[in-house]
């Protein structure tokens, strides 16, 4: 059988950053972000590009023969809205490739004080 | 195109790296999960490992299934040859498992208590109240007060260990609600968090790591029931020599250091000494 790694996806609206490592998260073992999958700046957040660099780690991680997963997902987190917009494409991209997922935890920063989002209280006006 | 060769000039390096490293197994502690293999990662070198975090969830590592949404976490505490064993450092729920319990209409009782154990340990607690009505703020705070008597006192008559297994199986929780249920019906008592600040005094009982590996070897040799002496005896001199050119800079008793456990061990029982204990006691032993 093989190995076992933790899966950091960290997804914001501009990129995604996939970065497996090993299960105390101190050894890094391969890293994709969206921007080595795609030409152009403004896509590498995308859907596309967080399945394209969920599929390029499936394989990277099949070559050091690791086959199951632990998937630690994140957002941008702070005062604005917390989802993580790749990281349903990537988990989705990587069960096709073949890994197996054993937990998905949304480890998302989330703070209990600090300053007020911007907007005020009605929301931005458009 | 530059950029594609520096790429995979980078990758290259990081593959001659990867080469390099070794892989370790992460043990349990000895009290109350007697070295259980629960992990395993890698480095480079064995220094590398004091102070890395690893988590598991209580199911995983107790076979409880209620228990599914429980991270138990440990920390590599000191490393001996292949083996990384650990301490117990804290445990947290799942972050999901927390958010749900959270609702509209429901009192939400959060508090943060420092509690110094019988034997010296300083733990942090995070328990959270889920009431089953919308509550007052006045009874809120008689709650917390409440709660917090009950972990100060559990905490301050019970010893770093038997405090874990309280916490780990749902006593402490059950206490709490039975001394909560009185102001309002509670839905969910939890402690969402433990962390171990400070160690203590550190007691510790159940069988040493060279017992589990005898018999862990005796199980494997039973499941392969097919090496002779003369293998075994290869595979310790192979073992000693990887030894040899790995760590040549030991200041006393090179030649006790290079050994294998079970060549020390055969010294010791030729000595007539008893043989348990780490490798550093077998040595001790030997000097005397």
């Amino acid at each position: 059988m093989g190995h076992k790694a933790i899966l950091h996806i960290y997804s914001t609206s501009n990129n995604v950053l996939i970065t497996a490592t090993d299960l105390t998260g101190a050894e890094t073992i391969c890293k994709v972000s969206g921007g080595m999958v795609t030409k152009g700046g403004s896509d590498s957040g995308g859907q596309f590009a967080s399945t394209r660099a969920a599929e390029r780690i499936a394989e990277m991680l099949a070559e050091k023969e690791f086959d199951q997963v632990i998937v630690k997902y994140r957002g941008a987190g702070g005062n604005r809205n917390h989802n993580a917009p790749g990281a349903t494409s990537a988990i989705r991209a990587l069960t096709r490739a073949g890994v197996q997922i054993t937990r998905i935890e949304d480890v998302t920063p989330i703070p209990t004080d600090g300053t007020k989002a911007k907007g005020g209280r009605r929301g931005r006006r458009v | 195109m530059a950029k594609g060769a520096r790429a995979r000039a980078a990758a290259r390096k990081q593959r001659d790296k990867w080469k390099a490293k070794r892989w370790y197994t992460i043990r349990a502690p000895r009290t109350p999960w007697s070295f259980r293999v629960i992990g395993e990662t890698l480095a480079e070198e064995p220094e590398q490992l004091i102070g890395r975090n690893y988590e598991v969830i209580q199911n995983e590592l107790d076979g409880d299934f209620s228990k599914m949404h429980v991270k138990v976490v440990f920390r590599v505490v000191d490393v001996l040859g292949n083996d990384a064993i650990t301490e117990f450092v804290g445990h947290e729920l799942l972050k999901d498992h927390v958010r749900r319990q959270v609702r509209r209409d429901r009192g939400k009782i959060d508090d943060t208590i420092d509690v110094v154990t019988e034997d010296g340990y300083y733990v942090r607690f995070k328990p959270l109240m889920i009431s089953r009505a919308r509550i007052k703020s006045s009874q809120k705070q008689q709650m917390r007060t409440l709660a917090r008597e009950v972990i100060l006192t559990t905490g301050a008559t019970s010893t770093w260990f038997s405090l874990q297994a309280s916490m780990l199986d749902g006593t402490l929780e059950t206490k709490i609600k039975d001394a909560v249920s009185k102001i309002q019906p509670v839905r969910t008592v939890v402690i969402r968090r433990t962390q171990l600040i400070q160690a203590g005094v550190l007691v510790e009982d159940g069988p040493t790591l060279d017992e589990i590996h005898a018999q862990e070897k005796e199980e494997n040799d039973a499941a392969t029931s097919k090496f002779d002496e003369s293998d075994v005896e290869d595979s310790d001199d192979l073992v000693s020599d990887i030894e040899d050119s790995e760590e040549s800079s030991d200041d006393e008793d090179v030649d006790y250091s290079s050994m294998t456990v079970a060549q020390l061990k055969e010294l010791l029982k030729a000595a007539g000494k008893p043989v348990s204990g780490k490798k550093s006691d077998l040595i001790d032993r030997l000097n005397e």
